[in-house]
This record gives structure tokens, C-alpha cells and sequence, in this order.
């Protein structure tokens, strides 16, 4: 009977899932479709000019036209990125573990990250091409410079946000600065890194565009850009899309990534109990 | 029983802030035999965390001298002589409970400990819940699993502050006849911080009173009650009068 049952549970809890996904796309892609209809609409009624506002269908047909180059744009520019984000992010860790580590560093270094991570680094970019040329490295570093800052602030804030009682509990069986480092900070910050990763791996996207703006031989920022000069505004759109796809794709990799290596916290512990209850 | 296990004579604690010195502990002097359970109450504030993390050898003295298995309380921790379970059991949320278990081994890397982690959990009664992670844990199940992680070295010494503060009424009683069962198969020397009197004359062999900062000793009771330890005992009139005789003692110390 017991037994039964646990199989029944196992069957359900898939197909509720699944009904759940469903539920939640439902609305916002009926709504997106809508959007797109009365777009359409507006834009053969009243005869607006490809020039100024391509309709949907348009973008679709462009879409499927260019598809296959568009697409091997985007996985340039998405290489950019990636790299770009990886680089910061490393960096990032490493100098937040230095800061965690040296009060010294993080008193003199701590308060200017924080100025800098809410400056538009991005202004920066033309200065990065006169150094670096029109090659992929620019944008990469520009990517990871946009990375780095926000990476770093929540890596310095993680590092430190450990339980008094389990720090005590490290230093009662005599481990080193370093092994407290690694096994108990390092984790403990995750939840923070994750936080950071977030908004950071979209930025690192935004960072890859506007260096191709600046001056690129390939990606979709440039191709973007050409089709904005050519007034060839289905093909704008067409890139923009591709871009959101980018987006999308780069933020779900980070919540996967994040599912598998947070389980233990509590914002996916509340989320599992609510799920539990059948109130998400 | 050979001699005593912690030593503290004219024991001093300061703490220097900017708000200047304060006094904690004012010339404490007390003996723990090997193998003895002593608990130690005292009013809220008044520094029984303090000298628990003295005699762990995780705080410096400021005077008087403390002893530990003959020798300084530093040296005790560093030869793995003490074992510490806090007020929160402070597992890390990430690691299973025997990975929580062997943490101590992995940080000393000792690859043949004295107690296998998976005996000490098969001891408290955990052994199907080695690969539970903390969050699927009661609150009593995990400091359990605290305890556990205490022992991993089979200290002579377990230093436990307010251990059992946190759970609700029913699983703190059971915690304490549990505690009861594992201390009489290991016979660690155990000092045991509460604020709970009854819980303090059920487990103790004997209960140290503090008085308010900067404390002292202000009374010293040897329970009279046979071991083991049963539930039963705590409708005894021995029970009953050392309970009352412990309320007076630290009415009139606080
Ligand atoms: N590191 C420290 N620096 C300065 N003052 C401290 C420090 N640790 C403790 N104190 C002070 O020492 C006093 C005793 O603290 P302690 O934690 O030992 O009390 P306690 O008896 O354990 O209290 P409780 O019963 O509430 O747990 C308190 O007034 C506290 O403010
Ligand atoms: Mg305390």
C-alpha cells in the first residue's frame, strides 16, 4: 500500500511540475502574442514605413532568411561574453578572498569597488579598443571589467557573512586561514556569488555589444549596428531578438547552475516547501 | 577517578573595549575530576561562555592560571583533548552529517581517527541519516550531530555551552537522558553550561553557581542522586531539594 503510493508520488511529481510550468508560460506568451497582433495591426493600418517600424512578420521573415548568420554572430558575441564574464568572475573571487583575508586590503581597495560598481564602466570601452585593437580582446576584457565589480562586492560581503558559532567551531580544531577559507567562507558565499553572477553574466552581454559598436569585425552588436546604418530595421530587430534569446539563455544556465549547487539554501529550501504545499 | 582534569585557580577575565575594561570573571577557582560531570549556572551575562572558551583554550586569561589535563588550555586543544558543542549545533549547510562529522579529521587530516565518525553517529542514534543534509534535520537531530562531531577525536574533555537551549521542552528532555546514555559509555569529563536548573541536577554530578559579572563562585552543590540517571528521579525529594536549594543560591547571586 505504502509502496503504492510512494510510486504514485513519483509519477505526480513531474506531471505537477510540469502543469506548474505550463500555468506560469501560459500567460505571459499568450500576452506576448497579443502584443505582437496589435503591433501588426498598427503597423498595416496605418502604413507605418519599413524604415521607422518593421512589423512582426517581418522580423519572423528576416529571421528565418538570415537565420543561420545571424546565429553564428550570436555565438560569437555569446563567446565574448562567457569569456568576458569567466574572466571578471575569477578575478573577482580571487580578489575578494585576498580583501577577506588582508583587512588592510580590504579598508584601502573595499570602498572604491563600491564606487566604481556603480559607475558606468562601459564608458570606458573606446579607450579599451585604442589599447587593444578591434580584435576579440577587447571586448572580452571590457565584459569582464563590467563583471568584475559587482562579482567582487558580493564576494567580499559573502566571504565575511559566515556563522560566528562556525568559525568558532574552525578555530576550535585548529584550522588554518586557509582551510577556513576554502571550507567554510568560500561556501558560505555562494549564495552572494550566485546573486552577482545574475546580473552580471547580462552585463558582460551588454559590455560584449557595445565594444562591437566601438569597432568589430564579427558578433551581433556589430551586425545590429550595420543594419541600424542600412536603415534596415527588420534586420535590427531580427538581432535584437537573437540578443534577448542570448540573455535568456545565459541567465537560465546560471539559475541551473545555481539549483545544483545551492540546494542546501534557504531560498530554494522555502521555494521547495511552498512548491510542497501546491502554492507555486 | 585519578586527579583533576581542569584546574582553575584565581581564574581573571577582562575584556578591553572602547568603552574601557571590563571585569567578567573575579577570581574563579574550581576542580573538575576526570570523568566527572559538572554543570555551571549563573545568571544571564555573567561570563559562563567566557570561561568555556577559556578552558578550550580559545580566549587568553587575564590572570590566575587554568590547567587542563595538566598542562595549558591551548595546548589541550591543539593535542585534541577538547571537544566544543555551542549553543547552535552550526553545521554547515552544504556538507552531509557524516561529512559534518569528519570536517575536525579533514581540517587535521587524520585518516584513521581514534572514533569512526560512522560509529559516533551509530552512538547518537543517527546512523540512517549519515547522508542527510542539515536543513532535513530536527533541531535535536543536529545537535546531536554536533555532539557527534565533538567527539571525533575522542577528547578527555567536552566543554558544552547551553547545548540544548534551542529546542522545545519535550526534545530538550529527551536530549539530556540521550546525552545521559552517551557520556555513561564514553565517560568524557564533561562541563555542561545551562540555564535550565532541573536539566543542570538531572545530568550533573555537580552544579557550580556563578554570580553575577564580574562572577565568582557563589555556591557549589554535590547531587545526591544514584546513576544511572532515570526520569523518574526528577519527582524525588533529593531532586526537588537541590532544585529548590540551587533556585535560592542563584536568587540570592544575582
Ligand atoms: N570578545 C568580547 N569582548 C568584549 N566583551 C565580551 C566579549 N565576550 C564577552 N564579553 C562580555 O563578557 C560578558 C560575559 O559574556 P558571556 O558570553 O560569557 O556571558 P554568558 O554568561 O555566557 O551569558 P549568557 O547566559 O547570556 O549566554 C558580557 O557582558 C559580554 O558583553
Ligand atoms: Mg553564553
Amino acid at each position: 500500500m505504502a509502496q503504492v503510493e510512494a510510486a504514485g508520488g513519483g509519477l505526480k511529481a513531474p506531471i505537477r511540475r510540469t502543469g506548474r510550468f505550463l500555468s506560469e508560460a501560459a500567460p505571459p506568451t499568450l500576452a506576448l502574442f497579443l502584443l505582437a497582433a496589435g503591433w501588426e495591426a498598427l503597423v498595416r493600418v496605418r502604413n507605418i514605413p519599413p524604415y521607422l517600424l518593421p512589423a512582426p512578420s517581418a522580423v519572423l521573415l528576416r529571421l528565418w532568411t538570415d537565420g543561420p548568420g545571424l546565429l553564428a554572430e550570436g555565438v560569437f558575441t555569446l563567446m565574448e561574453a562567457l569569456a568576458g564574464f569567466g574572466l571578471g568572475s575569477a578575478a573577482a573571487i580571487v580578489a575578494g578572498a585576498a580583501m577577506a583575508r588582508w583587512r588592510l586590503l580590504e579598508r584601502s581597495l573595499f570602498p572604491l569597488a563600491v564606487l566604481v560598481k556603480v559607475t558606468p564602466v562601459v564608458t570606458v570601452a573606446p579607450l579599451f579598443i585604442i589599447w587593444f585593437g578591434f580584435g576579440l580582446l577587447p571586448k572580452v576584457l571590457i565584459a569582464a571589467l563590467i563583471t568584475f565589480f559587482p562579482v567582487l562586492v558580493n564576494a567580499v560581503t559573502g566571504l565575511k557573512a559566515v556563522e560566528p558559532a562556525a568559525l568558532e567551531f574552525f578555530e576550535s580544531v585548529g584550522a588554518s586561514g586557509w582551510e577556513i577559507l576554502l571550507k567554510l567562507r568560500f561556501p558560505a558565499s555562494l549564495p552572494y556569488l550566485f546573486a552577482a553572477f545574475r546580473v552580471s553574466v547580462v552585463l558582460g552581454l551588454i559590455g560584449a555589444v557595445v565594444a562591437e559598436w566601438l569597432g568589430a569585425e564579427r558578433g551581433l552588436g556589430r551586425a545590429v549596428l550595420l543594419a541600424n546604418q542600412n536603415l534596415d530595421m527588420a534586420g535590427l530587430f531580427a538581432g535584437v531578438f537573437l540578443l534577448a534569446l542570448c540573455g535568456v539563455g545565459l541567465t537560465g544556465l546560471i539559475r541551473f547552475w545555481e539549483r545544483q549547487l545551492l540546494f542546501w539554501h534557504e531560498s530554494f529550501l522555502a521555494a521547495e516547501e511552498l512548491a510542497e504545499r501546491g502554492k507555486l | 577517578m585519578t586527579g583533576p582534569l581542569v584546574e582553575v585557580q584565581g581564574l581573571i577575565k577582562g575584556f578591553e573595549s572602547s568603552a574601557g575594561h571590563l571585569l567578567v570573571l573575579r577570581d574563579l577557582t574550581f576542580r573538575v575530576g576526570a570523568g566527572e560531570f559538572v554543570a555551571v549556572v549563573g545568571p544571564s551575562g555573567c561570563g559562563k561562555t567566557t570561561l568555556l572558551r577559556i578552558l578550550a583554550g580559545l580566549l587568553p586569561p587575564s590572570g590566575g592560571s587554568v590547567a587542563v589535563a595538566g598542562c595549558d588550555p591551548r595546548l589541550a586543544r591543539r593535542e585534541k583533548q577538547v571537544g566544543f558543542v555551542f549553543q547552535t549545533p552550526a553545521l554547515l549547510p552544504w556538507r552531509t552529517v557524516l561529512e559534518n562529522v569528519r570536517l575536525a579529521l579533514e581540517v587535521n587530516r587524520v585518516s584513521r581517527p581514534a572514533l569512526k565518525p560512522e560509529d559516533l553517529l551509530e552512538l547518537m542514534g543517527l546512523a540512517e541519516f549519515a547522508d542527510y543534509y542539515p536543513h532535513q534535520l530536527s533541531g535535536g537531530m543536529a545537535q546531536r550531530v554536533a555532539l557527534a562531531r565533538a567527539l571525533v577525536f575522542d577528547p578527555k574533555l567536552l566543554l558544552m555551552d547551553e547545548p540544548f537551549s534551542a529546542l522545545d521542552e519535550l526534545t530538550r528532555s529527551a536530549m539530556r537522558y540521550e546525552l545521559l546514555r552517551v557520556w555513561e559509555q564514553t565517560r568524557k569529563t564533561v562541563v555542561f553550561v545551562t540555564h535550565s536548573i532541573p536539566e543542570a541536577v538531572i545530568l550533573a554530578d555537580r552544579v557550580l553557581v556563578l554570580s553575577r559579572r564580574p562572577a565568582h563562585l557563589a555556591g557549589e552543590l554535590v547531587v545526591n542522586l544514584p546513576r544511572p540517571r532515570t526520569e523518574d528521579m526528577e519527582d524525588s525529594v533529593p531532586f526537588q531539594e537541590a532544585v529548590r536549594w540551587l533556585k535560592l543560591r542563584l536568587r540570592a547571586a544575582a
